[in-house]
């Protein structure tokens, strides 16, 4: 469940204060697959940021299950998104001094949740990904469209309610950027996870539930019945 | 098994090989300093107890004469009035073998000595003729050291110089350790009877001292003894030991201030290492931030680098400095030997103690180096396409805060210099205050210089050369630590080379005054600071009355030992004529030396009173228990012979006290002093029976002078280890700031630059750097000089030393720093220039 009351962000440049979200509210019951749309700036990442907790609102509040994680203090925001929360990034983000093996277990590390059988979900999760025989290798040998599912299996493995996706086919080429999209959308729904998706891809709004489109002050909400499960 | 986080810190250190090995050396050098220093000051000491503890022996008193021999009949005497005390004859004397060694000729009775010591006994299973000790005459045994170092064996003849005189003996017996155990006084003594002694040595009649083993003297011992012979002293063994280790206090204190001076220079490289690695992996761990490790949980990570670093570093550390600390003592054993006592002996000692204070400063100062990275790194903004920005507006933002820390560093020093009084201690810690708020001044120099430059040049420069000064500016954070890891190190250089030239200075300026006699002549010493007595007034007399000597000064040196102290008294007979070429720091005048001729004062020198808290009017005890008496003190006068000072009384005056005195050394004044050389290769050849020290004027002053540089051997060391450190320091922090500002430089490339502007770039920076460091070090350079010449030098020797601007000090300094800068800026810069545009930009987010 995600509920957002009364949401405000804004930025000081100078002198001047830049709103970038203005009151805005949002309630989301059962899992769901939501795109964000927008030009650069129109304030994608700032709600993505909020909702991971990186970023305090200034006004409002936002509750993720049923914890209100604007309240929580710095180590309880990182713990919940350690357990909650799963990230995926436009530039991959793996952590280069570790394998691709040993990125997708950090998050089950982390949970105390690193055991046979959590490994061995893991290693089936990059099966799936077509990652099986790259397990021992380092991020730096891969291809884009590789460290991506990567990524995806990281932000999986721990299995979270959310997973928060911040461009993630907009550094691949398009057709890498169609295979990724499709293994994420495909594995998110037999999961029954929640994604949220920042992008500039209108096409990929089809495949959405529901769309939040920034449109300079206004963030418009469609819906799509009947896309996801 | 490893956790995966651990796995990361791992792969992470292995995968920046130069950066680790940078960080790893950094600690190993700062440990291998430190336990170098701790192992030749407790090597030298121990070689000192082991020397002179066990040749005291088992003794709790020694009766002593101060002016020169005990006579027989004193032992004698005592023996018959205490029959149940346990009393020991010894002759001691310091000796020098025939190639040079210094060892101990020591005469004893082996029927009384066995109490005492476990030199020589008669055990029949050892084989040794011990009868021959006292039947033959020149019979000696001697230490298997000798017998090996010499190549000589029983039934040999063996020669040595004692009281510059040549002399002779027979070795009837090797003397093996039978504990089996190493012991390192067997390593250079040659041993005898005392009736053989007093035959080798012609002191027929006489002792060096009497040892006594009583917890309790006896009733009526000490007047028994005092009534009798009154120029005797009872003193306690321990004192005796103690009063003599005193001595070395000073010289291994200001070893201890070098040390902990490369160790700060050591501490800004570890510093900015580790600072290096944070940055590298910064973009690491806000990932790892993201997916939910928390800050403490980055921290300890960090942290935990920073162990492995410091936990290899000390290993390393450690090894080295126990393989090579063999040079280190040979260098403190050859200066406390030149300088206080004949330390003949080499040990190697390490402590428990030297190992945990090293294995601390190898695992703490890291560990506190690396806090400040690692708060750094567990507090660095999760939100990434601001996160530059937002660190170098805090630096900047800071520094008024830095600044105002940096004024508060500087008042708690100037307040703890000024108490600090002779708690060295608090000095070391000031002037760590003053290095820690230079480097907290630096942001805002740096700002104001920066800013100053882009005024002045703003009309004249080109665009690159703006951009590099105002670079400085805007990576605030990696030039502050970079500026002051160089200017922290340079400063060490200009501290430390102005306090030794301003010491050789002050020495040479002395030497110049104080030495003025044509020819100096004394018997030659074991130590050449000190001059035994043992010159007949006959030698006094036959010099005096030589052909082409104007008249004669003299002195005699005795040691008075007492409440654990070492009093040097010199009874010294100085011709008016020469009463000029004493300084006063205070008192002095006619008057002193009408009071001082007719005994009713003394002079004392600076290191004397400062040493005994003394001031002018006070009192200090002359001569024995029994005969001597209070001297008031009269004039306080510069002398740089010996950081214990002494008290000096008419020579005259002294021998009422003591009898007739024997002397130390002459000075001869001649008619012409252009014929000194002559006269005295003269007096050379002309005593065949005493093998006399004659140095003209000129010759005493290079030998005293290279006695000096000598001392510095070691300091000079230190210098150069902070030089090195800073280097490798500097190197480490350019470094870090090129792949910081990787994607600057990648949009320079990719609007245009070409690789060699952008080295250009990159080296002008590094040489603005250079310069401004060097410009930096010399303020701090002076103020580590003042600390070390005011405060720990005088606080550890008691001397007022000369401090003395040395303008081609200071621009060597910033020649070097701004050498430093750009050799060490080199493979950074030529490493990013290199950069490929579309590559650091597609890296960086």
């Amino acid at each position: 469940m995600i509920k957002i009351e009364n949401l405000s962000k804004s930025y000081k440049e100078g002198n001047e204060t830049h709103n970038i979200i203005d009151n805005f509210n949002l309630f989301v019951e059962k899992p769901e697959f939501i795109v964000i749309l927008g030009k650069s700036g129109s304030g994608k990442t700032t709600l993505l940021n909020l909702l991971t907790g990186i970023d305090k609102p200034d006004s409002g509040k936002i509750f993720l299950n049923t914890t209100e994680i604007s309240s929580l203090s710095e180590p309880g925001i990182t713990l919940f998104r350690r357990k909650h929360t799963g990230i995926i990034f436009q530039f991959f983000n793996l952590l280069p001094s570790l394998t691709v093996l040993d990125n997708v277990l950090l998050p089950l590390e982390l949970n105390e949740n690193l055991n046979k059988t959590s490994k061995n979900s893991a290693l089936e999760l990059l099966s799936e990904l077509n990652l099986k025989e790259k397990v021992k290798s380092f991020p730096d040998i891969l291809s884009g469209g590789e460290q991506q599912r990567v990524a995806i299996a990281r932000a999986l493995v721990h299995n979270p309610s959310f997973i928060i996706a911040d461009e993630p086919t907009g550094n691949l080429d398009f057709e890498t950027a169609d295979t990724v999209f499709n293994m994420l959308l495909d594995i998110v729904k037999k999961k029954e996870k929640t994604l949220i998706m920042a992008t500039h891809n209108r096409d990929l709004a089809k495949y959405a539930d529901r769309v939040l489109n920034f449109s300079g002050k206004h963030i418009e909400v469609t819906f799509n019945s009947g896309n996801y499960a | 098994m490893l956790k995966i986080l651990d796995k990361s810190s791992i792969t992470g250190l292995l995968k920046n090989p130069v950066q680790t090995f940078i960080a790893v050396i950094g600690v190993a050098i700062g440990v291998f300093i430190a336990l170098s220093v701790d192992i030749a000051n407790e090597s030298s000491g121990k070689a000192f107890q082991l020397s002179v503890s066990y040749l005291k022996g088992e003794s709790t008193h020694q009766i002593i004469n101060p002016a020169g021999n005990l006579p027989v009949d004193l032992y004698v005497s005592l023996r018959r009035t205490f029959p149940k005390l346990k009393s020991a004859p010894v002759i001691e004397n310091e000796i020098k073998l025939e190639n040079g060694t210094k060892a101990v000729f020591i005469g004893i009775d082996p029927f009384r000595d066995s109490p005492f010591r476990n030199l020589i006994s008669f055990d029949p299973k050892n084989n040794q003729d011990l009868s021959a000790l006292y039947s033959v005459p020149g019979a000696v045994f001697i230490s298997e050291g000798i017998a090996a170092n010499l190549g000589v064996n029983i039934s040999d003849s063996i020669s040595f110089i004692c009281n510059g005189k040549l002399e002779h003996g027979i070795v009837f017996g090797i003397l093996k350790n039978k504990s089996g155990e190493k012991n390192y006084s067997f390593e250079n003594i040659i041993v005898t009877d005392i009736s053989n002694a007093q035959h080798i040595l012609g002191v027929k009649d006489q002792l060096t001292r009497i040892d006594i083993k009583s917890e309790n003297l006896p009733v009526g011992f000490a007047d028994f003894v005092s009534k009798n012979y009154p120029q005797t002293w009872i003193v306690q063994t321990n004192s005796a030991t103690e009063a003599a280790e005193s001595m070395t206090k000073a010289f291994k204190q200001n070893l201890f201030a070098m040390s902990l001076l490369a160790m700060i220079v050591g501490l800004f490289l570890i510093y900015s290492t580790i600072n290096f690695l944070v940055v590298k992996r910064g973009r690491e761990y806000t990932l790892m931030r993201l997916m939910g490790v928390t800050q403490k949980e980055i921290k300890n990570l960090v942290l935990n680098e920073v162990f492995f670093i410091a936990a290899l570093g000390t290993s390393i550390g450690l090894i080295t400095a126990i393989s090579l600390s063999t040079f280190f003592i040979e260098a403190v054993s050859s200066t406390i030997s030149d300088l206080y006592y004949s330390n003949a002996v080499s040990v190697k000692e390490v402590s428990v103690f030297s190992i945990v204070k090293a294995l601390l400063i190898g695992l703490l100062t890291p560990l506190i180096a690396g806090l400040f990275p690692a708060g750094n790194a567990s507090k660095i903004s999760l939100v990434l396409s601001s996160r530059r920005s937002l660190i170098d507006s805090t630096t900047q933002k800071s520094v008024p805060v830095y600044t105002r820390f940096a004024l508060l560093c500087f008042i708690v020093a100037g307040m703890l210099l000024y108490f600090a009084g002779k708690i060295i201690f608090l000095s070391y810690f000031a002037a760590l205050l003053v290095i820690i708020g230079f480097g907290l001044l630096t942001p805002f120099t740096v700002i104001f210089t920066t800013g100053k430059f882009l005024e002045l040049t703003r009309e004249r420069s080109s665009t690159r050369f703006r951009l590099a000064i105002s670079g400085l500016k805007s990576h605030l954070k990696r030039t502050v630590v970079s500026l002051t890891a160089l200017a922290v190190a340079v400063a060490a250089f200009i501290g430390v080379a102005t306090m030794i030239s301003g010491f050789r200075t002050t020495v040479v300026t002395w030497l110049e005054d104080a030495l003025k006699a044509d020819i100096f002549v004394s018997a030659p010493s074991i130590v050449s600071r000190r001059n035994v007595a043992v010159l007949d007034k006959e030698i006094l007399m036959k010099l005096s009355e030589y052909n082409g000597v104007k008249y004669a000064d003299f002195y005699s040196e005795l040691e008075q030992v007492s409440d654990s102290k070492i009093v040097n008294v010199f009874g010294a007979k100085i011709n008016p004529a020469n009463y000029s070429r004493f300084k006063f720091l205070s008192g002095g005048g006619n008057k002193m030396w009408d009071d001082y001729v007719e005994g009713k004062s003394t002079m004392v020198t600076e290191t004397f009173a400062f040493n005994n808290n003394l001031k002018i009017g006070d009192s200090i005890f002359i001569g024995s228990q029994s005969l001597g008496r209070f001297f008031q003190i009269g004039g306080i006068y510069y002398d740089y012979s010996s950081e214990n000072g002494h008290a000096a009384v008419d020579f005259d005056v002294l021998e009422s006290i003591y009898g007739e005195l024997k002397i130390s050394g002459i000075g001869l004044y001649l008619n012409n002093p252009e014929s000194a050389d002559k006269i005295a290769s003269e007096i050379k050849s002309g005593f065949n029976d005493i093998m006399l020290n004659v140095r003209t004027n000129k010759e005493i002053k290079d030998y005293s002078i290279a006695i000096f540089d000598r001392t510095f051997i070691i300091a000079n060391l230190l210098q150069f280890f902070a030089v090195v450190v800073a280097f490798i320091g500097i190197f480490s922090s350019l470094t870090a700031i090129q792949l910081e500002n990787g994607r600057e430089l990648a949009t320079y490339r990719a609007l245009g630059f070409t690789k060699k502007d952008l080295f250009k770039l990159i080296n002008y920076q590094n040489l603005l750097k250079g310069l401004l460091a060097g410009l930096l070090s010399i303020p701090l350079g002076l103020l580590l000089s003042f600390i070390l010449i005011f405060v720990i030098n005088k606080n550890s020797f008691g001397w007022t030393l000369q401090f003395k601007p040395d303008f081609l000090l200071y621009l060597q300094a910033i020649l070097v720093s701004v050498f430093s800068a750009f050799i060490a800026g080199i493979y950074p810069a030529v490493k990013m220039a290199k950069v490929n545009p579309a590559e650091a930009l597609k890296d960086e987010d």
